[in-house]
């Protein structure tokens, strides 16, 4: 009695579920117009909105594509790695002239569809070394130990300790690249300072985030910095807690944690985006790797969070560095482990 | 005035029924287990409630003690009807105590936890287990227990495990105990004074009802008999108008079936089987078989008596090779087979009839015709280069279902469906098929109904008669009387006695399964 | 130095141990009443993300608190409908409501994200720099094992968890029983995940429980289902993870990911030293009535 009563409310349940799905798909097919450019954007995390920086930086650029250009742009979530070519392969189907790819990751999934649809423009808009030999590619590739010397650069000259603290998830190529640019960086302006770097094992867990960040602040770190995925309000956490401050990575993370946020080195995503739009519109986006260097990376807004001077300082430094005044050379620290 | 009034109270409560159930019906799926059953119990009387199995006389007495929802029927208890929401809290707060054949004890709980576990109220945080002890050291004092209060059940032997369940509805104030087959597992001497602890306690007026299906018990202590069959109540009758033959002829509605005639035993038995001083230890070291030696000859049946839980089985499942033996030997027709596997040991000629025929005999959720094959089922004609061969199997299951009278409604029905006598009939076809020299049977005929049980017992003398020497362990005692050559009796993984069956003495025999040495 | 090291890690592991602790204070409920709690990571999640909800939309911790035990009590009443009234195996109920509680708390953290992406207020340390979650933590365990072995309710318990036809003989309902367990249970493992949200790391993400439900469930069978044992098992755990991440900074010079595989190692050791522990003899059998 008791389980008919419950097969017939999941029975009922399923109905309605399917009912709506197939409600909203229809609406969506029905809201495509054709004389607009379409741009689909793939990525493999939830929700880029809120996500980490580098994600969260790409979808405020699609969205000046949406509110500068009125293009309409179609993004697809938690794509999984082996999926990437069939979905992009679906939008293009659809007739999207743009498929943006949001993570040096992806670089398969793109070889793989871009040569089916010549008629597509195909985009990495994150780290790319490489492109496949076919016309309708291009990659925005931002210079990801540059990056890390701005980073490294802000740090050091914030931090009283002099012991600056930097959270990675998982030791990828990209990550250690950068992370050697921050201590380069650091170093250039403040030769005794102590870069700690920790990596968590993954980039999700809250909890393993926070407990490392707080073990980098007992070892006297008071200037943070992370790249890690979900796991960064974790590293936040920490650095409030500990009454520390923190740089954010690629967007303004100012408003996820106004206390704790030092400021954030931002990525130019409207003038990227914006370079990206109009050699579309004018023809000209031809397979070609644009290197997003130090002219693209910018600081936030420091809200107060250090004395007008020191601010002033680490302003004019950076700005040096984009005139070419000062040079960071390139050295790998291949055993970033720890102390 | 007051006086009067308790005097009269007195005088009616006398001639009250205690338990008045009426039309009592009940079906499990399609089968109608009690058919407006009529069960009237009085104060201070002791109720033989007899019948075969699947009579339906637990399920009764579960609904008597609400256990069991029944479909119809009104139930009265001191004359207040309480058929709605019947359930043991209200049984037990109403004076209503059960023992199941299967105990309810929880065997991680010590006694004492047991005993008072029902009474405790959800409110109880912090319970007076120092009083409760005390009442209950009083209460085995007015009845002459000797419980270890503080002991895990886990531990405690059968008899000792029923005491406590019979002190637990005594402690829970029950006025009417309800005996499940309560002597299934008890030493004649255990069975004795537990009919005089049921004395007692009708003395105390208290009312008993000794649910059994062994006649004599009923007639040994019941002041009336209530006979069930197929779910129908037959008759109630007093005790002194009436005899074993004619409540057995309503029980069964035939006429008393005759023993199986006793086979002769062979005059020089040659010896098929020998055991030769076989050790066998459990997980804590503990000899559970301690150096046994024993021989059968062909055509010869060696009962093996005692109460369960004595080394009997670990002897058998050694002798069949699911078990190792830490020291000793085993022998079939002259060849060492210790270290045997199972299978060659079956192809030696080794027949098992098991214990449990659910987690050894069949597989319940088979069918009928695939049980019967299992043994076989690799061996031609069954099957050739490895793949079975569906006819030749069917040819022989239908053979062996009309050979051995065993009741499905097709051979392509789960084992799981038939009822336990007929599940036992396809474990002896499926272990008689081989032609087996030597056949080891656990409890044949546990749990089965007369007319099963009969056929059982006839199907192995048959055997026994054609050569097959037989190992017949059984903790019925009638049956091994019945049919055994020789008897051994085994006590703590000992044989502490054998006997002829010209030279057998009955008490002693009691007496040694209760581990009496002297006498 | 070293005291303050030693301190500083027995904190550390007792701040990762408090969410497997209210876990495995609920595991034992559920389980000492014969059902097995396989859904206990899916009712932390999401009572981790009414933790946040209530907090943030509540404007307080207490409004949090409130709102994760109502999160208990209905994911409770979810799973003992399910599993005890139906019945249905314990053990694939348990799963597919792990599996729905991520798919409903990412739903949920989606349409919210605009306000739940913050850090909410901590919580102020109440005695030693232990959390509140940390002291209620280990004072309900203590509670538990007393609640278990010396009451008369707790008995009752563990009769239904032992042996459910001796518990009904005895007059006991055990549906009742076991809905209202897991009810209990539930509260607490929700509590757990508020421990581990409002509690610790003052925010959500997707799926931020991470298997933790299922290391309190190792934690309960090491601690052979007696709370006191459960809880040293969820110490070892939390300083395995602890331990971890001071390996990282000793400069022994070995890969991370050597130390980020210790605590998963020393799970597997602990859990395979525990052996074939014995739990309630009912445990995980579907009860019907006739």
């Amino acid at each position: 009695m008791l389980r008919k009563w419950f097969v017939s409310i999941v029975v009922f349940l399923v109905m309605t579920m399917l009912g709506l799905a197939l409600v909203g798909f229809d609406g969506k097919q029905l809201e495509a117009a054709p004389s607009k450019v379409r741009v689909g954007a793939i990525y493999s995390i939830a929700n880029p909105e809120r996500a980490g920086g580098w994600d969260r930086a790409q979808f405020a650029g699609l969205q000046i594509l949406t509110k500068e250009y009125g293009w309409e742009v179609s993004i697809a979530e938690s794509v999984p790695f082996p999926k990437l070519a069939e979905i992009a392969s679906g939008y293009a189907d659809k007739g999207f002239e743009i498929v943006v790819f949001t993570s040096s990751g992806h670089y398969d999934g793109l070889a793989e569809a871009a040569p089916k649809y010549p008629k597509t423009n195909f985009l990495m808009m994150s780290v790319a070394s490489k492109l496949p030999e076919v016309p309708n590619v291009a990659a925005f590739s931002p210079d990801m130990y540059i990056y890390g010397a701005l980073v490294g650069i802000t740090a050091a000259k914030a931090s009283k300790s002099g012991v600056i603290g930097v959270v990675g998830g998982v030791p990828i190529p990209a990550l250690k690249l950068m992370f050697s640019g921050i201590i380069e960086g650091a170093r250039s302006v403040r030769p005794k300072v102590d870069v700690i770097v920790s990596w968590v094992g993954d980039w999700v867990d809250l909890a393993k985030h926070r407990e490392v960040t707080l073990l980098q602040a007992r070892k006297g770190a008071d200037v943070f910095f992370t790249v890690t995925g979900p796991g960064t309000m974790g590293v936040y956490e920490a650095v409030e807690s500990a009454k520390g401050l923190v740089i954010g990575y690629a967007a303004d993370w100012h408003s996820d944690a106004p206390k704790a946020v030092l400021t954030s080195v931002l990525v130019d995503v409207r003038k990227m985006y914006k370079e990206m739009a109009d050699a579309f519109l004018a023809k000209t986006l031809h397979r070609k790797i644009t290197k997003i260097d130090a002219s693209y990376f910018k600081l936030a807004d420091f809200r107060g969070k250090v004395s007008a001077g020191v601010e002033k300082d680490i302003q004019d430094t950076i700005n040096k560095i984009q005139r070419g005044e000062i040079t960071i050379p390139v050295k790998m620290h291949p055993d970033i482990v720890g102390k | 005035m007051a006086g009067g009034t308790v005097r009269a109270a007195k005088a009616v409560m006398h001639n009250k029924h205690v338990v008045n159930m009426e039309a009592i019906t009940k079906t499990f799926g399609i089968v109608r287990a009690l058919d407006k059953v009529t069960f009237v119990l009085d104060a201070g009387e002791i109720r033989g409630l007899v019948g075969e199995n699947g009579a339906g006389k637990t399920t009764l007495m579960n609904i008597l003690y609400g256990m069991y929802q029944p479909d119809d029927g009104n139930i009265r208890v001191w004359n207040e009807d309480v058929s709605r929401n019947w359930s043991p809290r209200l049984a037990i707060a109403k004076g209503i105590g059960m023992i199941h054949q299967h105990f309810s004890l929880i065997s991680n709980h010590t006694v004492l936890e047991n005993i008072v576990m029902p009474t405790l109220k959800w409110g109880d945080i912090v319970p007076q287990w120092k009083r409760f002890a005390s009442q209950i050291e009083t209460l085995c004092g007015e009845y002459g227990f000797k419980v270890k209060l503080h002991e895990r059940s886990e531990v405690l032997s059968v008899g000792e495990r029923q005491q406590v369940e019979i002190l637990k509805a005594l402690y829970q104030g029950a006025r009417v105990l309800i005996m499940d087959e309560p002597t299934g597992v008890l030493t004649p001497q255990q069975a004795k004074s537990l009919f005089e602890l049921l004395l007692r306690a009708r003395e105390r007026g208290h009312s008993v009802v000794l649910v059994t299906h062994k006649l004599n018990e009923a007639m040994a202590i019941s002041d009336r008999i209530t006979v069930l069959r197929g779910g129908k109540h037959i008759a109630t009758v007093e005790k002194r108008s009436t005899n074993p033959q004619e409540i057995a002829k309503m029980m069964v509605d035939r006429e008393w079936i005759s023993p199986v005639m006793r086979n002769q035993p062979p005059a020089r038995p040659q010896f098929v089987m020998e055991v030769d001083g076989v050790t066998i230890e459990e997980k804590h070291r503990e000899p559970v078989v301690e150096n046994i030696s024993l021989s059968i000859g062909a055509g010869e049946i060696l009962g093996v008596a005692g109460v369960a839980g004595n080394g009997q089985m670990e002897l058998a499942e050694v002798i069949v090779g699911l078990k190792k033996p830490k020291s000793g030997r085993i022998f079939i027709g002259g060849k060492n087979v210790t270290r045997w596997s199972i299978r060659n040991r079956r192809r030696a000629g080794l027949g098992y009839i098991p214990e449990d025929r659910h987690t050894h005999g069949v597989i319940t959720e088979m069918t009928v015709g695939e049980n019967l094959v299992l043994d076989c089922v690799e061996n031609p004609p069954y099957s050739q280069w490895g793949i079975t061969r569906p006819w030749a199997i069917d040819k022989w299951a239908k053979e062996a279902v009309q050979s051995y009278g065993i009741k499905t409604p097709g051979i392509n029905v789960p084992v799981a469906n038939l009822s336990g006598g007929n599940q036992q009939k396809v474990v002896l076809a499926k272990a008689l098929s081989m032609n087996p020299k030597i056949l080891v049977a656990c409890q044949p005929t546990r749990g089965l109904d007369f007319s099963a049980t009969e056929y059982v017992r006839k199907k192995i003398v048959e055997c026994a008669e054609s050569g097959v020497a037989i190992c017949l362990i059984s903790s019925d005692l009638d049956e091994l009387l019945e049919l055994s050559h020789r008897i051994v009796v085994m006590f703590q993984g000992k044989i502490v006695g054998e006997f002829s069956r010209e030279g057998l003495n009955l008490d002693q025999l009691g007496l040694l399964m209760a581990g009496h040495r002297s006498g | 130095m070293i005291e303050s090291w030693w301190v500083d890690l027995l904190l550390a592991a007792l701040r990762a141990a408090t969410p497997l602790i209210f876990c495995a204070l609920g595991i034992l409920v559920a389980e000492r009443a014969g059902v097995l709690h396989i859904g206990v990571e899916g009712v932390m999640l999401a009572g981790a993300l009414a933790a946040i909800i209530g907090t943030v939309l509540g404007g307080n911790p207490w409004a949090g608190m409130l709102a994760t035990i109502a999160a208990g009590i209905i994911a409770g009443i979810i799973l003992a409908f399910i599993s005890v009234s139906l019945p249905t195996n314990q053990v694939v109920i348990g799963i597919a409501f792990n599996l729905v509680s991520l798919g409903v708390t990412s739903f949920l953290f989606r349409l919210l994200a605009k306000q739940l992406q913050v850090l909410v207020p901590a919580i102020p340390p109440l005695l030693f720099g232990l959390s509140p979650f940390a002291l209620a933590a280990i004072v309900l365990i203590v509670v538990m094992w007393w609640f278990l072995f010396w009451t008369g309710p707790g008995l009752k318990l563990r009769s239904v968890g032992e042996n459910t036809h001796a518990a009904h003989a005895s007059g006991i309902n055990v549906v009742y029983v076991r809905f209202a367990a897991l009810i209990i249970a539930s509260v607490l493992a929700a509590l757990g995940g508020a421990a581990l949200t409002m509690g610790w790391v003052r925010s959500f993400t997707d799926n931020v429980t991470l298997g933790r439900g299922f290391i309190a469930l190792a934690a309960v069978y090491f601690g052979r289902w007696n709370p006191l044992l459960a809880l040293s098992a969820c110490l070892i755990f939390g300083a395995g993870e602890a331990l971890a991440f001071r390996g990282q900074g000793t400069g022994a010079g070995l890969n991370p990911h050597y130390y980020l595989m210790l605590p998963y190692i020393l799970t597997l050791l602990v859990v395979g030293l525990a052996g074939m522990a014995r739990g309630p003899g009912d445990a995980g059998k579907p009860y019907l009535r006739r």
